[in-house]
């Protein structure tokens, strides 16, 4: 789509706020991001701190976009490739607001690990579900800056592979709780981290799904 | 042929060109498009795109225009060609009505307005004359607020009003297709609703053809459109599919209003 060719300019310009709105909270996201797999990999508690507090910006970002786009609808009426940008705004908004959530999830169960934990081999396993939770991230905030629904497709399977991945995780430490009591609240942290992850890729999918509905109009799966 | 569903067409419009010039240039060029029976089929596009003419040579008032004529293809309506020399255009009219843009009841009483069309038919029974102009100013939602005053001047009415007696005008008749100009172009927005519900109501009974250039009233009331640009068809579909995903970048730009 373009945003840019109507004939009303104002409407032009509100199209492109709403797009710089779901960027910008997508560029939040991604710094939280960020620090949630620094804070795991060094066990920095002020960079947890710092994930949950930076969520309610997130959340006010949400609460723009809501308006923006009920705004637009009201004024504008758009139709066809506009109706289904302003209308997956709202949905979109929403996930990334969930995003924000499971983060904030990570940071917490974060703070709660033992140091001595991260250096468990199997830790690996984690690193690797964050960087493909990354991965996808990426794509998504590309597809959007670019509408471009290829870019959002290259998103999709990474879901089918953080499920895994975090099955696989959920395995092997719950394996680990049965031999080591102590050692329970830890790996309970670690399972708890890895299904937040996971649900973080399935968010990052239903987003990559909006971008093929606005770009394409193929229905989400 | 273009076709929107599988529903039989009362009107098939099949590669018809038209001209106001005597065929030095053609307004409508090669158009087919099947209008389903009791359905409404919405024209959209710019001005000058023809939608109004082709919406004119259904009930042949194109004919009064001494330069016009058909160049090429034909129109069938209830499968007669309506432009062979056996087709009188009266007898056509008696079947395709119309509504205009701007309401335009007689100086006449609200009554005799109403019983116009059935007394150019012939004589009838009063009575039966009665039932009629009761039945056509109910079919077009206009009789609980006339009733008492039947015999009043019909220019009397509100806007809204007199063009909803304006339909029922044409539905005594009881034509079986009712083309309508922009029927709401000059009614606020309240009258503009209760025509609209009337059109909803009245696609029970009638086919509908609607020139409209309100891109919201074509998504509110009709099955079908047809987008036209520069004399052409450029896409017919279901209204939804239309507006939510055309198939065609010139209609997408045209009803997301991005033509330059």
């Amino acid at each position: 789509m373009n945003i840019n060719s109507h004939i009303l300019t104002p409407f032009n310009d509100d199209l492109k706020e709403l797009k710089e709105n779901l960027s910008s909270m997508l560029t939040l996201i991604e710094t939280s991001f960020n620090r949630a797999e620094e804070a795991f990999v060094n066990n920095d508690q002020a960079l947890c701190d710092s994930i949950i507090v930076s969520d309610e910006a997130i959340n006010n970002k949400e609460v723009v976009i809501d308006n923006l786009a009920m705004d637009i609808l009201l004024k504008y009426k758009p139709v066809a490739s506009d109706l289904r940008f302003v209308v997956s705004s709202i949905s979109i908004a929403k996930s990334i607001e969930r995003l924000g959530d499971h983060l904030c999830r990570i940071a917490k169960q974060i703070k709660k690990l033992d140091k001595s934990v991260l250096m468990a081999p199997d830790v690996e396993y984690i690193k690797d579900l964050f960087s493909l939770a990354k991965e996808q991230l990426a794509h998504t905030k590309e597809a959007i800056l670019t509408h471009d629904a290829s870019e959002a497709g290259e998103c999709l399977d990474g879901e089918e592979r953080a499920k895994e991945t975090s099955k696989q995780i959920s395995a092997i430490f719950v394996n680990l709780m049965s031999q080591d009591n102590e050692g329970i609240p830890n790996y309970l942290s670690l399972i708890f981290i890895a299904r937040s992850i996971q649900r973080f890729s399935k968010l990052c999918t239903n987003i990559a799904e909006d971008i093929i509905y606005i770009e394409t109009s193929k229905p989400n799966q | 042929m273009e076709t929107s569903s599988e529903e039989r067409p009362i009107i098939e419009i099949d590669d018809f060109s038209f001209s106001y010039n005597r065929g030095e240039t053609d307004t409508l060029k090669n158009i087919s498009v099947s209008c389903p029976e009791k359905k409404v089929t919405a024209f959209i596009g710019p001005s000058g795109c023809g939608k109004s003419t082709l919406l004119r040579s259904l009930n042949r008032i194109n004919d009064l225009v001494d330069t016009a004529c058909i160049t090429n293809g034909q129109i069938r309506i209830m499968g007669q060609d309506i432009n062979t020399p056996e087709v009188d255009p009266i007898e056509l009219r008696k079947n395709v009505g119309m509504v205009f843009q701007k309401y335009n009841p007689f100086p006449k009483s609200i009554y005799d307005n109403v019983a116009y069309g059935l007394n150019l038919q012939g004589k009838q029974k009063q009575s039966d004359l009665d039932d009629a102009v009761e039945k056509s100013l109910r079919g077009a939602a206009l009789w609980d607020e006339v009733k008492d005053r039947l015999k009043d001047s019909a220019l009397g009415l509100s806007g809204g009003q007199q063009q909803r007696l304006c339909i029922a005008r044409t539905i005594a008749v009881n034509p079986k297709i009712i083309l309508m100009d922009e029927p709401c172009s000059a009614l606020d927005p309240i009258a503009t609703a209760h025509v609209e519900q009337l059109i909803n109501t009245l696609k029970q009974e009638y086919t509908i053809v609607i020139v409209t250039h309100s891109m919201q009233q074509a998504t509110r009331i009709s099955d079908n459109t047809a987008f036209f640009y520069l004399g052409e068809l450029i896409e017919f579909s279901p209204t939804k599919e239309l507006f939510s995903n055309p198939k065609n970048k010139r209609t997408e730009d045209y009803v997301s209003g991005r033509f330059g």
